[in-house]
């Protein structure tokens, strides 16, 4: 048979996602990726961005701000109300969810998300690429450092793990975080991981590839492709094994069928499925909102539907298993306290970050005010930052990670306190 | 490909090639002769073309080697630096299918079906990248795609995205970067997409201001600060986008006095004239002289075309290209391609994505239609020009390409699209196979006729080993996926 030869119906299926649900696969795979004695400690880490600069002021609102509602005479959010659905969702008496956050007010009440507000990175900036740039590197200012932040987390663990899924971005792009010495594997789809065509074909292929590959001249550039290879043909091995057409969710959990539902799907399938998983990152974009962004209706409402609906569902997906997991959210800045002329926000500065897992002291609000009257902004208007995002993750590493090499992941970043929003993980 | 490779035009390229091959066989150390055709020279020659060809095209197709081998390295440079208006008839005839391609905004928008308009526009981009033989014009029209990023998916941007690649990154593509500029910040597409066409006094919208200096002319570290933002909004101010309510054409560039925020405003130390439309104009004047402007995209066009991160007196001297000419294109394109910087850079660039795609679709000499499954790829290898959706375009370098996802869908465009065997879609390789049947030759003929140069010995053998498991129907087939697959053909 022809071994280059693609079915019509794989090439339907490599053409198009389908977010029919997926099944665990029926074995457990009990692949051996660390030495005994020496396996990874810590929680799988998913780090989900907010591409574009979210607005933090319009997703977790202060609603005892009257400065809020004199900036935002089109945008603001009215102040919780008992049986107004339009109403943003009362979490303390300063702070409150937009309405399209409403499904994240569960974990939020069971303890397991964490808010952190007026957070970001301390670069003035109003660059989306440069704050992306300094957020992802975690060296705010600073450009010379070629490595991400996630990147030297792996590679300064105490640890080892050879799994090909180590670190996965999902989607077709590896971010900034990722990049550095640890491979990390990039992928779209589980269910189609595979090279086409028959199974002997293919193997023959593949091994005639991989020898290309290996074989290829002393160059940066091609012993970094031999790299890729490496990882390519050991995820599309791993992978073989798992049933992902049909995943099942668990606790009558449901994904949004977008997107963001897909890649968080894909990563609870990787996390059930014990593949030596540790960290994954999955974007989620379309944040920029200079003209008319909604308030309750409109593209940021939709935006934070999704992200709601998306962390919900794979909250209660993994069930117990987020004990051995972390979900962080941030974003490169937040946004301009007053509106602008089109209904929409320019770039700012401070922002929200949400923290969620089994291990974290949710149910609270963390982070010092600094308040939204004309003296209390910064730079040209916009909400200051009274937490550093790096003071937010080195907890995360230090107490859910099990990395204590703080000085190499954040390089001179020398002011890190608990906020205590991370409990201590048990050995 | 329109014209099928000849045994002539065969012949000629491996004659060509041989030239590379006695390279590989020299003594290194060997001094070099004087004379003017010894097979050093010629080697030297022919694999600074093909390094040339790789860079400037979107993968070298017999054609454009036959033509430089023809010309020369200085002659084929020019050509492709000053095109003629002629596409050729495989591009002509293909596009006149497309019926979009010629339709105002207010006609698209009249459209019962308008999911046409967008898959036509990007089938008309990569047609013309495949086939058109004026390659190097075809990469400058995508890189300033990229440098001007226009999300199509963005609002009703697919309705005047079209329009923005004729009349502004076509137009101008190896024309003067002010002009360019120009054409961009009066451009509809980009104006609705940053938001400017919605911005006006009192309290503007910086969205496109700031991408203008960070992205477009000045860089990020190029010498301003968050007041020359505030002041180019406010300079910027009513540069609108004609709607339904204007008595004019939708979709067409137009200044609303009104919405324009007067008074005094000064941007980078110079004051601007002081109200009106030409505030902006002034503006855009001070921005394409800046020196800042000169080095960014000096800068880029060295990323592009020589080396993620380019030797810095190259850069210089691209810059100093731009300043001495007012910005003359080709003048900088000139300098980079027959640079020492240039000559030393071979093989140092990862393909991008599309790169990737369309140079596989050239060196195959793929004819008929592109089957919609191929099509698809492009979309998993994430590079369906105009969609990326941040302001700052694709990425140009290798980091953020080299992973699994890339590796996969390149191997499996690699193997299907050698396999020709989807319906309507035919290649060259049907012509090699007759020719040549034994297993080295046939593996000797696909390597330069992909490559343009012969695998290394060791590759070369390692596909030898696998010849003859392949089902000798398929078995060129299979070896063209191969090397379309293997590190060497992921370079350029």
């Amino acid at each position: 048979m022809d071994p280059i030869r693609l079915s019509r119906r794989d090439m339907v299926r490599m053409a198009s996602f389908s977010l029919a649900p997926l099944a665990l696969p029926g074995w457990r795979p009990r692949l051996a990726f660390a030495p005994p004695g020496n396996a990874p400690i810590g929680d799988v880490m998913v780090c989900v961005f907010l591409r574009g600069g979210m607005d933090g002021l319009n997703a977790v609102i202060p609603h005892a701000e009257d400065a809020y509602y004199d900036a935002r005479p089109t945008l603001a959010i009215p102040a919780p109300k008992p049986g107004d659905d339009s109403a943003a969702v009362e979490l303390t008496d300063r702070f409150s969810l937009h309405p399209a956050l409403r499904p994240l007010k569960d974990p939020y009440d069971a303890g397991s998300l964490a808010i952190i507000h007026a957070a970001g990175s301390p670069d003035p900036t109003h660059s989306h690429f440069d704050a992306m740039d300094y957020m992802e590197r975690g060296t705010p200012g600073e450009k010379q450092i070629p490595t991400g932040w996630i990147a030297r987390h792996l590679q300064t663990a105490a640890w080892e793990n050879d799994s090909p899924f180590r670190a996965v971005a999902i989607g077709g792009v590896t971010p900034a975080s990722l990049r550095g010495p640890i491979p990390a594997a990039a992928l779209r789809s589980i269910a189609d991981f595979h090279l086409p065509g028959n199974p002997q074909g293919v193997t023959l292929i593949q091994e005639t590839l991989s020898s290309l590959y290996a074989a290829s001249p002393q160059d940066p550039l091609f012993e970094s492709l031999a790299t890729q290879s490496d990882t390519t043909m050991e995820a599309m091995e791993t992978l073989a094994g798992l049933d992902a057409a049909s995943y099942e969710t668990e606790n009558g959990a449901v994904y949004p069928e977008d997107e963001f539902g897909l890649a968080l799907s894909q990563v609870a399938l990787l996390v059930k499925s014990e593949l030596g998983l540790e960290v994954a990152c999955i974007d989620l974009g379309g944040w920029d909102t200079h003209v008319a962004q909604g308030a309750d209706a409109g593209p940021m409402p939709t935006l934070l539907g999704s992200l709601a609906a998306g962390l919900a569902a794979f909250d209660q997906d993994l069930g117990q298993r987020m004990n051995g997991v972390t979900v962080v959210v941030m974003s490169e800045f937040g946004r301009r306290l007053q509106e602008n002329g089109g209904a929409g926000t320019d770039h700012g500065h401070g922002n929200v970050m949400f923290v969620m897992g089994g291990g974290i002291h949710g149910g609270k609000v963390y982070g010092e005010w600094p308040g939204l009257e004309a003296g209390q902004l910064y730079g040209p208007g916009d909400l200051a930052i009274t937490t550093d995002f790096r003071n937010v993750l080195a907890e995360v590493v230090l107490r859910r990670l099990g990395n204590e090499r703080l000085e190499e992941i954040f390089p001179g970043y020398d002011s890190f306190s608990f906020l205590e929003l991370a409990e201590e993980r048990p050995v | 490909m329109e014209t099928h490779l000849t045994r002539r035009d065969f012949l000629r390229l491996s004659s060509w090639s041989a030239a590379l091959a006695a390279m590989a066989a020299c003594n290194p150390l060997a001094p070099p002769s004087a004379s003017t055709d010894s097979p050093i020279r010629l080697a030297a020659e022919a694999a600074r073309t093909l390094h040339l060809l790789r860079r400037a095209t979107f993968g070298p197709s017999a054609a454009d080697r036959t033509r430089a081998a023809e010309l020369g390295i200085e002659d084929w440079l020019e050509e492709q630096l000053t095109p003629d208006g002629d596409e050729g008839p495989a591009v002509a005839e293909r596009l006149s299918r497309l019926e979009t391609l010629s339709l105002s905004p207010s006609e698209l928008a009249g459209l019962e079906e308008n999911g046409r308009v967008v898959r036509e526009l990007v089938t008309a981009t990569v047609v013309r990248q495949v086939y058109s033989p004026r390659q190097l014009y075809e990469q400058m029209v995508d890189f300033w795609s990229n440098h001007f990023n226009v999300h199509i998916r963005s609002g009703f941007v697919f309705l005047l995205k079209g329009a923005e690649d004729q009349d502004v990154i076509r137009r101008h593509a190896l024309g003067r970067f002010p002009d360019l500029l120009r054409a961009s910040a009066h451009s509809p597409a980009m104006m609705v997409y940053l938001d400017n066409a919605r911005s006006s006094q009192p309290s503007p919208n910086e969205n496109y201001a700031r991408e203008l200096l960070e992205l477009h002319t000045l860089g990020v570290d190029g010498g301003y600060t968050h007041a020359d933002v505030e002041a180019v909004a406010r300079a910027l101010t009513g540069w609108s986008v004609t709607g339904r309510r204007d008595r004019r054409p939708l979709g067409e560039f137009i200044f609303r006095e009104a919405w324009h925020e007067g008074g005094p405003k000064s941007v980078l130390g110079h004051d601007l004239p002081g109200g009106g439309k030409a505030d902006g104009d002034r503006l855009l004047e001070i921005l394409a002289e800046h020196p800042s402007t000169a080095n960014h995209i000096a800068r880029k066009l060295c990323v592009r075309f020589v080396a993620d991160s380019p030797p810095q007196p190259l850069v210089e001297a691209v810059a100093k290209a731009y300043l001495d000419t007012g910005g003359e294109i080709p003048a900088m394109l000139r300098t980079i391609f027959l640079s020492e910087e240039f000559s030393a850079a071979a093989g140092q660039k990862l393909k991008r994505p599309l790169d990737y795609f369309v140079s596989s679709l050239r060196v195959l000499g793929v004819d008929g239609e592109v089957a919609r499954p191929i099509a698809g790829l492009l979309e998993l290898l994430g590079q369906v020009p105009f969609h990326w959706p941040a302001p700052d375009g694709y990425p140009d370098q290798a980091g953020p390409w080299l992973n699994s996802n890339q590796m996969l869908y390149r191997w499996t465009l690699a193997l299907m699209v050698a396999s020709g065997d989807l319906r309507g879609m035919e290649t060259e390789l049907a012509a090699i196979a007759d020719e040549f049947t034994e297993p080295e030759a046939l593996v000797d003929a696909l390597s330069l006729h992909l490559l343009g140069a012969p695998l290394p010995a060791d590759a070369r053998q390692i596909l030898l080993d696998y010849a003859p498991a392949a089902p000798a129907s398929v078995q060129p087939q299979a070896l063209a996926g191969l090397i379309l697959a293997s590190p060497h053909f992921q370079i350029r």
